[in-house]
């Protein structure tokens, strides 16, 4: 799978200016940068929900998992209607309750609304929805950003086991590096539209090359002691 | 759940919505039973009462073939209000199809009909009534339909307008990439999250049509006889008005009691639907009694047994205590739920109703904050939020806002105020002060706006800093900068700062000392370069050890707490950690451990590592 040359204009404003990024199959790449820096707009490019220039090649069915759980599930659909909504109607009955044992979730939540959930159940709803599309790629963007620190392991482990097991390509979004590190296998850094670095995970982080990535590495917030 | 239903409850019981709904019944019986009862005398002609005023047999007097106009006023009750309905229901549905249409059109027709609907919006409705009346031929048919007509485009708008708010949420959004058509995305996601306006929508507009067609019927392009409606009678009796006036007033009255009815229970349903979470019975909890002790001298904050509830049994700050020393900075750490913010939001007297808030004592700079005037407060306390966005006013320039500070707290006259404005924006290095304190808010990146906030705090001389998540909403890069500004105002001013956050990283690099909260107590105080190595209740551990760092193992599964902290109303008398805690024992789940000195200048709750 490769994104080639790929241009995402708003107006006059440039988002992701003329990309060219790799995902291997069954890899997890990084992809990090501040606000602005045209990580939400390339995601929402490759997800085909914006508009785009340059090509997206060898990626059928893309899914996407959003930020905020709470905005990303119809308040009036249960948990089994959200899962079930790309699934052909006679296989559902079977693959809601799989695709929630996916994530980790009991089968018995398919009948519950998401205003009963926390926020990493409903996280993993989003997740097992994108996984119901059985996606060539999933986009994660930014997914643990509004999630407690101590949910976000969890769901982050999920996603860790989701690429082991079902050999899931993905792309992963965060502004929060050591999240990116610990999940992807590769690393990208993306600066006012342009990707500036990518290469293996431990390199990007142990010996970064370009300024921009050693900035964001020394900004990275550490316990002292 | 409690105090929603008793502020719907609440919505309810008030003397408006008793009112409409009594009238809306008492319309809704007329209109059933009006013609069964009156129906005969209604139409009985008598030729010795013709146009006769009001008489005991006939209240309101008698039209031209001597019919008792009351009578007839009381059996048109049904016949005005069916086509008041039909009317509402010809609009509400005429408008919600033009408005839902262009979710499901292609670009080029959505953009058509959005565009007519704008301009039938724009057009007088009583106009856009007449000429379908007109059109459709004269009466009843045509008045329904043309009042039907014109009610259509503000439904139109406002589905519109509620469709593609829902239409650019991330559900739609994902909907959309699983495939499903786009009519489902109509039927499944968007009309059922606009339902419930709609139908508020319906019940207030219901009012407006039966007033549109008595207006209609009174201009003569409605009702024709025989048939009459309450209009139509308020149009036989006008040209009597100068010498019988309760002939017309009769009709008159019914129509605007009908008018009010509808529009005052329009009015309850939709401030029933709002939800207000202000409960109508605010529990008064006794407050701890004040402390007997000296007040801390050395400390320039000194909070005592904090409680912080709402209605309905929710506490969401529970005894809370917590010291500043003048030049420390301490950083007050919980996930989303525990009450920190809470706890910032009382120590500023910022608490929103009906939280109630209540204290041993709170002390801010050597005086009770309860004598302090607003002015003292405002002076001695300065707060930064999450969301600068939220803290300056988006119509007016940054220099403006920060001058009105002194202004008001200082008395400074304008020119100085104004000055030491530029003056402070440039102590928070805010490239070219001069300039951006002539700017307005939204010309500012989130970083500068963060930093003009600051400033404004420092306009005063703070002797606290509340500093509420100030880096969450910013990039990693400028949240370093930032929390470097926040330590040098500390260091330059001498005021204490505390600092709210849900991260725990941030919190250990900025601070000295670190105030750990769960469910609305503290857990944990310790010094924060102790964190790494001698966090000692499980809570603190936990959180640090789910935290991936720079250096975390790739090949290990993270660390995470399984379960969910409990709701402020559903705390139990044990730890609240205890049930997702790994040393938790009976006695944790039945006693609650008090926070005890644990290591030098470390306290902490919790059973299992104090002996």
């Amino acid at each position: 799978m490769r994104i080639e040359r790929l241009t995402v204009r708003y107006g006059g404003f440039t988002a992701v200016d003329d990309v060219t990024l790799d995902l291997p199959d069954g890899h997890v790449v990084g992809l990090v940068g501040e606000s602005g820096s045209g990580k939400s707009s390339l995601a929402r490019a490759v997800s085909g929900l914006v508009p785009y220039t340059g090509r997206v090649v060898g990626a059928p069915r893309v899914q996407m998992v959003f930020q905020d759980p709470y905005a990303s599930l119809d308040p009036r659909m249960t948990v089994g209607e959200t899962v079930g909504e790309g699934i052909a109607k006679r296989r559902r009955a079977t693959e809601v309750p799989r695709l929630l044992g996916l994530v980790h979730l009991p089968a018995e939540l398919a009948g519950r609304y998401p205003r009963e959930l926390s926020g990493g159940q409903r996280q993993r709803v989003a997740i097992a929805r994108a996984l119901g599309g059985d996606p060539g790629l999933l986009v994660a963007d930014e997914i643990t950003g509004s999630l407690d620190v101590s949910v976000q392991g969890a769901v982050l482990n999920l996603v860790r086991g989701l690429r082991d097991e079902l050999g899931l390509s993905m792309l992963f979004i965060s502004h929060n590096l050591a999240v990116v590190r610990y999940v992807a296998d590769t690393i990208a850094v993306m600066h006012h539209g342009r990707v500036v670095e990518h290469g293996p995970a431990e390199q990007v982080v142990g010996e970064p090359a370009h300024d921009y990535t050693r900035a964001l590495l020394e900004a990275v917030p550490r316990l002292r002691g | 759940m409690r105090t929603d239903s008793d502020a719907r409850d609440s919505v309810w019981r008030s003397p408006s919505a008793i009112i409409g709904g009594v009238i809306v019944a008492l319309m809704a019986v007329l209109a059933v039973v009006g013609p069964l009862i009156w129906g005969a005398t209604a139409e009985r002609v008598d030729a010795a009462a013709i146009l006769q005023g009001s008489s005991a047999a006939h209240p309101l007097g008698t039209d031209n073939l001597g019919r008792d106009l009351l009578a007839r006023v009381l059996v048109a009750g049904r016949y005005s209000l069916s086509l008041a309905l039909v009317a509402t229901l010809i609009g509400a549905a005429l408008g919600i199809l033009l408005g839902a249409l262009p979710s499901v059109l292609p670009r080029r027709a959505a953009r058509f009909v959005t565009g007519a609907v704008h301009a039938l919006v724009a057009f007088p409705g009583l106009l856009l009534a007449m000429f379908t009346a007109v059109v459709a031929g004269l009466g009843a048919r045509g008045a329904v339909l043309g009042i039907g007509v014109a009610i259509a485009p503000g439904f139109a708008r406002l589905t519109q307008t509620l469709a593609a708010s829902v239409a650019g949420s991330d559900y739609v959004a994902a909907a959309r990439m699983l495939g499903v058509p786009r009519r489902r995305v109509l039927t499944r996601h968007i009309l059922p999250n606009i339902a419930e306006p709609l139908i508020l929508n319906l019940a207030q507009s219901l009012g407006g049509a039966l007033l549109g067609l008595a207006g209609m019927s009174f201009l003569g392009l409605g009702v024709q006889p025989p048939d009459f409606d309450w209009g139509r009678l308020l149009f036989d009796g006008f040209a009597r008005i100068y010498v019988d006036p309760e002939v017309a007033l009769g009709p008159a009255a019914a129509v605007a009691l009908a008018g009010i009815g509808f529009n005052l229970l329009g009015d309850t349903l939709a401030r029933a639907a709002a939800r207000s979470s202000a409960g109508r019975h605010q529990t008064d909890r006794p407050g701890p009694p004040p402390a007997e002790d000296e007040p801390d001298q050395d400390a320039v904050l000194e909070v005592r047994d904090l409680t912080v509830s709402f209605p309905g049994g929710s506490t969401p700050v529970r005894g809370l205590s917590l010291t500043l020393a003048p030049g420390e900075i301490v950083g007050l750490v919980g996930e989303s739920g525990s009450g920190k913010s809470l706890t910032a939001a009382a120590i500023g007297g910022l608490v929103p109703y009906p939280g109630a808030v209540t204290y041993a004592r709170l002390r801010l700079a050597g005086a009770d904050v309860a004598d302090l005037t607003d002015k003292e407060l405002g002076t001695a306390l300065a707060m930064v939020f999450q969301d600068p966005m939220a803290s300056l006013n988006p119509a007016l320039r940054v220099g403006g806002q920060l001058a009105e500070v002194a202004v008001v707290h200082q008395g400074a006259s304008r020119a100085d105020a104004r000055r030491r404005a530029v003056d402070r924006l440039g102590h928070v290095r805010l490239p070219d002060p001069e300039r951006h304190a002539g700017q307005h808010p939204h010309e500012l990146s989130g970083g500068m706006r963060q930093r003009a906030v600051i400033a404004m705090g420092l306009m005063g001389t703070p002797r606290v800093v509340i500093a509420d998540e100030p880096t969450t909403a910013l990039d990693v890069t400028v949240q370093r900068q930032i929390l470097r500004l926040l330590r040098e105002v500390v260091t330059e001013t001498g005021a204490a700062l505390l600092f709210i956050s849900h991260d725990i990283a941030v919190v250990g690099e900025l601070c000295d000392r670190v105030v750990v909260m769960y469910a609305g107590r503290v857990v944990e105080e310790l010094p924060a370069d102790r964190l790494a190595a001698g966090a000692a209740h499980p809570y603190t551990r936990a959180l640090i050890a789910s935290l991936p760092d720079l250096d975390t193992d790739r090949s290990r599964p993270l660390a995470g707490i399984p379960g969910t902290q409990p709701a402020p109303a559903r705390v139990g008398p044990g730890c609240a950690f205890a049930p997702r805690c790994v040393l938790a024992t009976a006695r944790c789940h039945g006693e609650r451990p008090e926070l005890v000195v644990h290591g030098p200048r470390q306290r902490v709750a919790c059973w299992e590592v104090t002996p």
